[in-house]
């Protein structure tokens, strides 16, 4: 079996209050179905706010989901008793988005990064002891600062001290969410060359959640784009940049910033309004602000299609130039 | 630049004692800003940059220690009272976090907090507290402002929790803005409108803004100038061109050469060998010189200086490189 | 009150925004203060026989209504004056300190154990728990206290051990709704999230995680509640359903004392009132001191 999570039709709703004060629902997951194979590292990419975040929550089941299915290695975890998926929950692990905020303030690091083995019962004292300043030298911590506290350190070395929280217990899969955003390039590098070793040695399986192209473009396999809870377009990482198709892709890949001082300033993408979370519009969601938009995409949903091998989209553009072409 | 400067830092020292010797946060930190001016503050992660943006506004929290020579406007702030800090952050001087979930309080909604702002410095606002408040979502382009202002922070992704910060660090017309990776959580795009909208307050408020971030293609857009830290110390100090054109100092290429390039895919990314220095036992000479590639023996007895070659440009370094 | 939960960062923000920090920052002086005061009350209580001059309960006729020494009519056997019986002041301030003490504590703690508990499961469970926890809470929060406490002790009787648990009763719904609240947005947090993602079992979050990170904020509302444990004896009392007499509380001599006090012999309740004062204030700087001590992040 080559995949390893498989999500399917996944919706997390979650209840709000409208601008009136009466209830609403917030679609932040909408319908997601995609596939994690064994041994690939898929980005996910998005808006901020567009559910990456929700969604792998939901995929761990730390949010409960409105419908929908996950499978891993062939479990549905959504159907598992509690104790059972506590076990499951070894072999997955999740590096959280905001280095400070995953961190208790009144653990201190050294404990932290023990955690996941007391918790398991993995090795003896002395095994879990060895672990942990094994681990900090892993992610280029110092053996001190097993000693300290959250508060003690800097944003980019809380976030590798939850790196090396989720490598603790030698997982199969790990959902990362923005893991290098806080740390600087040439730690990032050293991090992304870390999780790329490990996946070649102890075969690891990675959700990464990302906002920087240019690190998705360098570390991913394949790339799921999402827009206000939906996966609009799903491809191999290269196939993707070298060609983009949804126009949503188009607009963000324009919008990311090149190193280059002399490179024009590159102004926002795309204008017009985000859409209201609350109501979306009933054709596309990214209609209102798309270059491209017919009428077609005015009442249509569009939805997810492989419109070439291996390459996923959900805009009305694609079936019609098929069609054209045909 | 013929004005005279907005912000003078002059020998910043931050410690914290530890049960182990004490951390040198910051060790000698000198730069200036000038008004209007966007500088980019880089460097590795635990060098001490929020650290030294902390001590700025005063704000390192006891048992951390600082001293130095701040001038603000011409204001030494080592000299204020307490009360007339108080009046300038928030006001003049203003400061976006980091965390943007942790910076704000889980238990007050957000609306709550946007109009604190606006409590401890009435003059700020025209309309009643909520009609500002939700301006100020506004100005950061979170949708249907008025609503969310009930909202509680953990109901926001991360990019809106970001935005509310940057709306609050902007609502007080600061003079200086510090943004500490204000642009971390959030997507290109949005971070493109943010990064619009602080071009658009230097335009209209002349505000200067000390930019934090480990995204070296953002410095390379917005800043004009750059600063780079390492271990603690200014170790470059360069127009942003230059800077990018050709790093003096080999930490600097070091870290221009670890960016991974959008359209130039590597195999592996390039990156500086080693690990930081531990700030309680910091080595005698260069800091860098146990990752330098170009290091000789004088660099590990003797501390470089930082020294200016004219040109608006500073580098600590014994061997710096040449421009190209 | 803030909430001490979030982090550093939130408290900072609070600053930068220029809101005066509540939080009065005590100094190492005051606290020594404050443990010596208090040291001296729980000395008093341990041994009041050898410390007070006379019995608690001794009465002279004659002695009634006796000022402090120092004033025109005072006697110097009675330091802090005498009652309207002619009991000696001091000796009842000295063994009130007992009663007091324990019933104070006792309830505090009691109340703080049982609504802390419920008002963490209720918070970090919601569902139909919570929805019922926070229902009954609102009722009792609906009836005045002392009908309560009339209907509580008209059905068990008067008895020390009952005033305690009256007392216990009325002050869970405070300590309940602070912990769920906490609790409500603690378990939001990412690092409660990060442990339920590492497999750990509920009790292990709630008690290493969010017990720890809610108790700063319940040990200063304790501390604050504890002034109004002790008035809601004296009004027990007045109402003599309070500590029953002979035992002496201070409470009870607050109550007791009040008609006199009218009558010029302000002394007979001040000095229980005193007794009061010291001890609600050296506990509340002593709370504020635990809190700090408890938070790594003011630590070296
Ligand atoms: N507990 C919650 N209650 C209500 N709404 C929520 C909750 N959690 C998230 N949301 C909403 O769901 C949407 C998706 O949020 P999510 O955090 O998944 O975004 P994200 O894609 O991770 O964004 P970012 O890149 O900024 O982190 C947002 O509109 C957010 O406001
Ligand atoms: N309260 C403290 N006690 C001890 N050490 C501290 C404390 N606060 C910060 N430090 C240390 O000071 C150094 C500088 O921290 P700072 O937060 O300024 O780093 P930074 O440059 O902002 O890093 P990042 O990019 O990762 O945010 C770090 O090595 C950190 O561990
Ligand atoms: S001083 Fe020496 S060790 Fe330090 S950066 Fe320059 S060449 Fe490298
Ligand atoms: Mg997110
Ligand atoms: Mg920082």
């Amino acid at each position: 079996m080559t995949d390893l999570v498989v999500v399917e039709e996944l919706c997390t709703y979650f209840q709000v209050r409208g601008p009136t004060g009466r209830r609403a629902v917030l679609h932040a997951v909408d319908n997601v179905s995609f596939v994690v194979r064994r041994n690939e590292i898929l980005a996910l990419v998005g808006e901020s706010g567009c559910g990456k975040s929700t969604l792998a929550r939901t995929i761990l089941q730390l949010q409960k989901r409105t419908s929908g299915r996950v499978l891993f290695d062939g479990q549905d975890l959504t159907a598992l008793a509690a104790g059972e998926l506590r076990r499951l929950r070894r072999r997955m692990q999740v590096i959280f988005q905001h280095p400070h905020g995953s961190l208790d303030p009144r653990v201190s690091i050294g404990q932290a990064i023990r955690d996941p083995m007391d918790i398991h019962a993995v090795g003896t004292m002395d095994e879990r002891q060895s672990r942990v300043e094994e681990l900090l030298g892993l992610v280029g911590l110092h053996p001190d600062h097993a000693q300290r506290f959250p508060h003690q350190i800097s944003g980019g070395q809380a976030q590798r001290v939850a790196i090396a929280r989720a490598l603790a217990l030698h997982p199969d899969f790990i959902i990362a969410d923005e893991p290098v955003s806080s740390l600087d390039v040439s730690i990032q590098a050293q991090i992304l060359n870390l999780l790329a070793d490990l996946r070649a040695s102890l075969g690891l399986t990675y959700l990464f959640i990302a906002h920087n192209l240019a690190v998705v473009e360098h570390f991913s396999s394949r790339v799921a784009v999402m827009y206000l809870g939906r996966i609009v377009e799903l491809a191999i990482s290269d196939e993707l940049y070298a060609r983009p198709l949804h126009p949503y892709t188009q607009a963000l890949l324009a919008s990311a910033p090149v190193a280059d001082p002399d490179a024009p300033a590159r102004p926002p993408a795309y204008i017009g309004d985000v859409p209201n979370p609350l109501e979306p519009p009933p054709g596309c969601r990214f209609e209102s602000r798309c270059p491209m938009a017919m009428d077609i995409c005015r009442q249509v949903d569009p939805v997810l299609t492989e419109v070439e091998p291996e390459h996923w989209v959900a805009c009305h553009l694609y079936p019609i130039l098929q069609r054209s072409s045909t | 630049m013929r004005e005279p400067p907005l912000l003078e830092v002059e020998d910043l020292r931050v410690e914290f004692p530890t049960p182990k010797g004490s951390v040198r946060a910051a060790d000698g930190v000198s730069f200036r800003v000038w008004p209007s001016e966007i500088v980019g503050l880089v460097g590795e992660s635990g060098c001490g940059k929020s650290v030294t943006t902390l001590a700025l506004m005063r704000l390192v929290r006891p048992p951390g220690r600082f001293s130095g020579r701040i001038v603000f406007k011409g204001r030494n702030l080592m000299a204020l009272s307490e009360h007339e800090m108080r009046l300038l952050r928030g006001g003049e001087m203003a400061m976006i976090f980091q965390n943007p979930m942790t910076a704000l309080d889980p238990v007050f909604t957000v609306g709550d907090q946007i109009a604190e702002v606006f409590q401890s410095h009435p003059q700020l606002r025209t309309g009643d507290v909520r009609t500002a408040a939700a301006a100020v979502l506004e100005q950061v382009r979170i949708p249907n402002p008025r609503a969310q202002l009930n909202a509680y922070p953990h109901q926001f992704s991360g990019g809106m929790a970001q935005r509310v910060m940057i709306g609050m660090g902007l609502a007080g017309r600061p003079s200086l803005l510090i943004a500490d990776e204000p642009t971390t959580a959030l997507d290109v795009s949005v971070q493109a409108q943010i990064l619009d909208l602080l071009r658009a307050i230097r335009e209209k408020l002349h505000t200067a803004v000390i930019l934090i971030t480990h995204d070296l293609a953002i410095t390379a857009q917005l800043c004009d100038r750059i600063v780079v830290m390492y271990a603690g110390q200014v170790v470059e100090a360069s127009p942003t061109r230059e800077l990018f054109r050709a790093p003096r100092h080999p930490y600097t290429r070091g870290l221009l050469d670890s960016m991974p390039r959008l359209g130039h895919k590597r195999a592996r990314l390039e990156q500086i060998p080693g690990q930081p220095p531990d700030l309680r036992a910091l080595p005698v000479g260069c800091r860098f010189a146990p990752r330098c590639p170009r290091a000789e023996e004088r660099c590990r007895t003797e501390e470089p200086v930082l020294v200016s070659s004219g040109d608006g440009r500073y580098v600590r370094c014994h061997f710096p490189l040449e421009a190209r | 009150m803030s909430a001490p939960i979030a982090s550093s960062q939130a408290a900072l923000v609070r600053e930068l925004t220029g809101r005066r920090l509540s939080r009065f920052r005590s100094g190492d002086l005051l606290v020594l203060i404050a443990f010596l005061m208090l040291a001296a009350i729980v000395v008093c209580a341990l041994i009041p026989a050898t410390l007070a001059p006379h019995p608690p309960n001794q009465q002279e006729i004659t002695m009634r209504l006796l000022p402090p020494t120092w004033m025109a009519r005072g006697d110097s056997a009675h330091p802090l004056g005498t009652d309207q019986l002619g009991r000696d002041l001091l000796s009842r301030v000295i063994h009130g300190a007992r009663i007091s003490l324990i019933v104070g504590l006792s309830a505090l703690i009691i109340s703080g154990f049982i609504g802390v508990a419920i008002g963490l499961l209720a918070g970090y469970y919601r569902g139909w728990l919570d929805d019922w926890i926070m229902r009954l809470a609102d009722v009792q929060l609906a009836i005045p206290y002392v009908l309560l406490a009339i209907a509580i002790i008209a059905v068990i009787g008067p008895s020390n051990l009952n005033v305690v648990l009256v007392l216990a009763v009325n002050g869970w719904v405070v300590y309940a709704r602070l912990a769920r609240g906490q609790a409500l947005s603690l378990r939001e947090q990412e690092f409660i999230q990060a442990y339920r993602a590492l497999g750990a079992r509920d009790w292990r979050i709630v008690l290493q995680h969010i017990l720890p990170n809610l108790l700063s904020a319940v040990i200063v509302v304790a501390s604050l509640e504890l002034a109004g444990i002790i008035t809601l004896e004296s009004s027990l009392s007045f109402l003599g359903l309070g500590i029953q007499p002979p035992t002496v509380s201070w409470g009870y001599m607050l109550a007791d004392g009040r008609t006199y006090q009218l009558g010029g012999a302000w002394w007979v309740v001040t000095f229980p009132g005193l007794a009061i004062t010291a001890t609600i204030l050296s506990i509340n700087v002593l709370g504020d001191w635990l809190r700090d001590v408890l938070d790594p992040r003011l630590k070296i």
